[in-house]
């Protein structure tokens, strides 16, 4: 079976690696952004099945980003998470308008974040 | 008092023409009468005389003729006759004439008219002939052959012109006119002179009235007539008198409120002069009549007085506009009128305080006051960012190094036992915990910072939005909202309905006014979310409208995202199928109750310097003199209640309560108790058609458990008053039952039974019927401060009558309420 493809987007290097290194132990094929335009790039190229987003970054916003991949027919099946800061209703409230299927505030455990991503695709 | 000196002349001229004419017509009248009668008496008399002398002379020249007939011929005789005739003709002023019964003239001068004969052939007759009048004395003549008494048929008449006669009296009447004609005109210019006495002590008491009204309110009219005119000067005095002392009284109380007005400013100079805050006071029309100096060191107006100048020249014109409106509004609504407002200069000050509206005597709006201070500038408690800056290398120093050592020892002693490089990881995560959690302090303070400081205040979000709408007239949008009411939110004012308008702007402009607009507030997720539905085509592009520019007048501009943010709210947009989009501002729900504020509506901590009776020592008087103390020194408290129905014993309750203080027989505007009330339970529609409070005006505001010790605490020793006063009090007393506190035993005056008592069989005494007959207008009727102040008026006005009514203590006050209450329930009873 074909390994699920998660994306994951920050600006933070070394949050990348962690999350990389998590989702690789559990199975999936991971793939990296470090900003909103090149996360669009990517997206478009692999076609991830989930993609973490954070909605805090350079050239384009998480927010941006997934209003234009919701646009986008070739990633209508395509997940999103999205990684707001704690405590803000209103984000959360904003992103899942704006067509995020799921949040995780930050920091996040590994445990809460495998949870949320198994729940929307298995590995 | 103001008629000219001419006037007062010709006043007195008419005056003395009257009475010299009237004088001279009294005497002149009967004499005339008495005049022309003597007149034609004696015109008659003289008439008569001399016809009697001429019958006489006419008798006796016939006897001459007789005797000579009988002594000679009758030829002689007839000739003789004819000659004495012509003799008595030339000697006489008459002409004897003899004649015939058929009127013949027989001998005497030709040409002399024949008299008709008078009755018995003798004596004198007055007749008219060839235009002119004659006397004439008649006498028969007997014929000389008939000696004896026979008929005679001739007659001797001596006539004369009756010119001739009265001739002598008319002269003597002419003469006699002169005279009169002279006596007369002396009487006139004694009458003339008469007058003069009686006109002075007029005319002085019309020279004193003039000093006394005119330059001296001492001066007194001297007048000794011992008259009535005397009597007048005395009654001119007594009135100058009392008009002096009532005079002097006004000024004394001139004099002491002007005093106490020069007192009450410099209180308030000194006040303001030293005020940490700057204070700018306007008048009515938000123009500048007071800036205190710290306003000035703020405003860099040092040099300058600022005096007259529109609040809007000095702060940001639209936001003034903006706050001043609104406390337009809530003066006419009767609701709090103090607005928290932020003013961002264009020097980078950030000024923030409160702008709030300042009754005048009468209740009218009569200006506004700014406290504010300079967020920017360095405070006593000092920049917390700074001070967080200043201590984080020390903070941060020790973590940092802790974890470099850590993992540097981690890093070259590869082969550490497992348990040991367990330790070195939780002593890792322990410094990294310890690290995020300064970061993070650090990061607050530099928010706290960055974002000024927008004294966001929990507001109405349905009001804010139709604020924004009536702005933009151009987009015809309505507003859907759920029924449920409405939670708070926590915004600046000012600023979110600029980015309402902000967004409804840009909304008219890509929809180029096609295509309707649906505005809708709704609470989702427990966030308060305005959306603006645009069916139909639009041009817009949601990457736009973060940077939207809002300029309000006199600020610097800022774009929209960062507006919202402010207001710790998000933006975004979202489509809604192929033909619609939304665009949605999300705002969190006020948690917090309105801070500072007390029940009674005002700031608490901040003096009411405005209202200087404050000052003034309260007249202490103890309860048991309290009785007899006189009305007028007394103080009172005018309340009022607005309850959820009628029915207190089945479970109403207050939702509004007001009071008004009396002191001094003077309503004092400013020390007034206004304050919501939370009935803990639904207030029916029924009540809200009445009084307008709905339920979510009341979720925030504080129970009556809160509220009672507070009323009890305002009322003091006051007498409470209230219009039905029965009503209000059982609601005080059932508040007070629930709150557990004993009730309020202050002593009550109703001013439905001081109505009762003083307009006597005068039908209705609703407050309204009231109002209507003193002349009170009530401004917001059925809301508790409404309903207060105009019975407090009410008040005041039937307390002025009852000394009539031989009420003048508070005792008699309460026995004329009583008295009353006894009448109307036993008449109550048929």
């Amino acid at each position: 079976m074909e390994k699920k493809k998660v994306l994951a987007v920050d600006d933070e290097p070394n949050i990348l690696m962690s999350i990389e290194f998590i989702l690789e132990m559990e199975g999936y094929e991971v793939h990296l952004a470090r900003d909103g335009e090149e996360a669009l790039e990517v997206a478009e190229r692999v076609r991830p099945d989930l993609i973490l987003l954070d909605v805090n970054m350079p050239r384009k916003d998480g927010y941006e980003v997934c209003r234009i991949i919701r646009e986008r027919e070739q990633l209508a099946a395509t997940r999103v998470i999205m990684l707001t800061a704690k405590g803000q209703t209103l984000e959360k409230k904003k992103g899942l308008e704006m067509g995020a299927d799921e949040y995780v505030t930050k920091p996040f455990s590994a445990d809460e974040l495998l949870a949320k991503i198994r729940a929307l695709i298995a590995p | 008092m103001t008629f000219s000196r001419e006037a007062a002349q010709t006043a007195r001229k008419g005056l003395r023409r009257r009475m010299v004419a009237s004088l001279l017509g009294l005497a002149a009248i009967p004499l005339l009468f008495a005049l022309t009668s003597l007149y034609f008496m004696i015109h008659e008399d003289v008439g008569s005389s001399r016809g009697s002398w001429l019958a006489k002379e006419a008798e006796l020249l016939a006897e001459r003729g007789r005797v000579e007939s009988l002594g000679g011929r009758p030829s002689d005789s007839a000739e003789n006759l004819r000659k004495s005739l012509a003799e008595y003709s030339k000697k006489e002023a008459g002409s004897a004439v003899l004649f015939s019964a058929a009127g013949q003239l027989l001998a005497g001068p030709a040409g002399t008219p024949i008299p008709p004969l008078p009755e018995e052939g003798r004596g004198f007759v007055l007749y008219e002939a060839q235009g002119r009048e004659y006397l004439a004395g008649v006498a028969p003549v007997s014929a000389p052959t008939s000696a004896g008494a026979g008929r005679s048929d001739r007659f001797l008449a001596v006539v004369q012109p009756s010119s001739l006669v009265y001739e002598h009296f008319d002269s003597m009447s002419r003469k006699a006119t002169v005279l009169l004609l002279g006596g007369g005109l002396l009487a006139a210019v004694l009458a003339w002179r008469m007058t003069g006495r009686f006109l002075r002590p007029i005319l002085e008491i019309r020279r004193g009235a003039d000093i006394v009204s005119r330059i001296n309110l001492s001066h007194r009219i001297q007048l000794k007539t011992g008259d009535e005119l005397e009597d007048l000067a005395q009654a001119f005095n007594h009135m100058a008198g009392n008009l002096g002392n009532t005079y002097a009284e006004l000024e004394a109380r001139v004099l002491h409120a002007t005093q106490t007005l020069q007192d009450e400013r410099n209180r308030l100079a000194t006040v303001l002069r030293t005020m940490v805050d700057g204070v700018v006071v306007t008048n009515a029309a938000a123009e500048t009549i007071l800036l205190n100096p710290r306003a000035r060191i703020i405003l860099d107006h040092a040099f300058s007085s600022g005096i007259g100048v529109p609040l809007a020249r000095i702060f940001p014109a639209d936001r003034v506009e903006f706050h001043v409106k609104n406390l337009r509004r809530n003066w006419e609504l009767g609701r709090d009128c103090v607005e928290e407002v932020v003013f961002p200069l264009s020097d980078g000050k950030l000024l923030k305080g409160t702008l709030s509206a300042v009754p005048g005597q009468g209740g009218e709006l009569a200006g506004f006051l700014l406290v504010f201070r300079d967020l920017r500038a360095p405070g006593e408690e000092g920049n917390p960012f700074e001070t967080a800056l200043r201590e984080m290398p020390r903070l941060l120093k020790g973590p940092v190094a802790t974890a470099r050592s850590l993992v540097e020892t981690l890093q070259r002693h590869r082969e550490m036992p497992a348990e040991k490089q367990q330790a070195f990881l939780a002593a890792l995560a322990e410094e990294a915990d310890r690290l995020a959690q300064r970061v993070g302090a650090m990061e607050e303070a530099a928010v706290a910072a960055q974002t000024p400081r927008w004294p966001a205040i929990p507001s109405n979000p349905r009001e804010l939005l139709e604020e924004a709408l009536a702005a933009v007239p151009g987009v015809p949008a309505e507003i859907r909202s759920e029924d449920e009411p409405l939670p708070l939110v926590q915004v600046e004012p000012f600023s979110w309905v600029a980015a309402l308008v902000c967004v409804l702007r840009w909304i008219e402009q890509r929809t180029s006014g096609a295509g309707a607009v649906v505005a809708t507030l709704a609470v989702e997720d427990g966030v308060v979310v305005t959306s603006f539905r645009i069916d139909g085509p639009f041009a817009g592009q949601s990457a736009e409208l973060e940077a939207l520019q809002i300029s309000p007048a006199g600020e610097e501009p800022l774009p929209l995202g960062e507006t919202v943010r402010r207001n710790k709210g998000e933006l975004w947009t979202r489509a809604l199928g192929e033909h619609a989009h939304e665009i949605r501002l999300a705002l969190l729900p006020s948690t917090c109750r309105p801070e500072g504020r007390s029940v009674d509506g005002f700031i608490e901590g901040e003096p009411e310097f405005y209202d200087f009776d404050l000052f003034l020592p309260r007249p202490v008087v103890e309860k048991k003199e309290l009785l007899d103390t006189p009305l007028a020194e007394l103080e009172y408290v005018v309340f009022d209640t607005e309850t959820t129905g009628l029915q207190l014993s089945r479970g109403d309750k207050i939702v509004s309560i007001s009071g008004v203080r009396i002191r001094r027989g003077r309503i004092q505007n400013a020390d007034i108790f206004h304050t919501l009330v939370n009935p803990g339970r639904l207030i029916p529609a029924e009540s809200v058609a009445i009084h307008h409070i709905e339920d979510h005006m009341v979720a925030d505001a504080p129970g009556m458990d809160q509220v009672y010790p507070r009323f009890v605490e305002f009322a003091g020793d006051a007498v409470l008053v209230a219009h039905n006063a029965a009503f209000d009090k059982k609601a005080l007393d059932m508040a007070a039952a629930e709150a557990g506190l004993p009730q309020i035993d202050n002593p009550i005056l109703d001013t439905l039974f001081l109505s009762y008592g003083i307009h006597e069989g005068t039908e209705g005494h609703s407050l309204d019927a009231l109002a209507q007959r003193m002349g009170i207008v009530i401004e917001g009727r059925h809301s508790s401060m409404g309903d207060a102040r105009a019975t407090a008026q009410a008040f005041l006005g039937l307390m002025s009558l009852l000394p009539g009514r031989g009420v003048t203590t508070l005792a008699d006050a309460k026995g004329f309420c009583d008295r009353n209450l006894l009448l109307r329930w036993q008449t109550s009873r048929y």
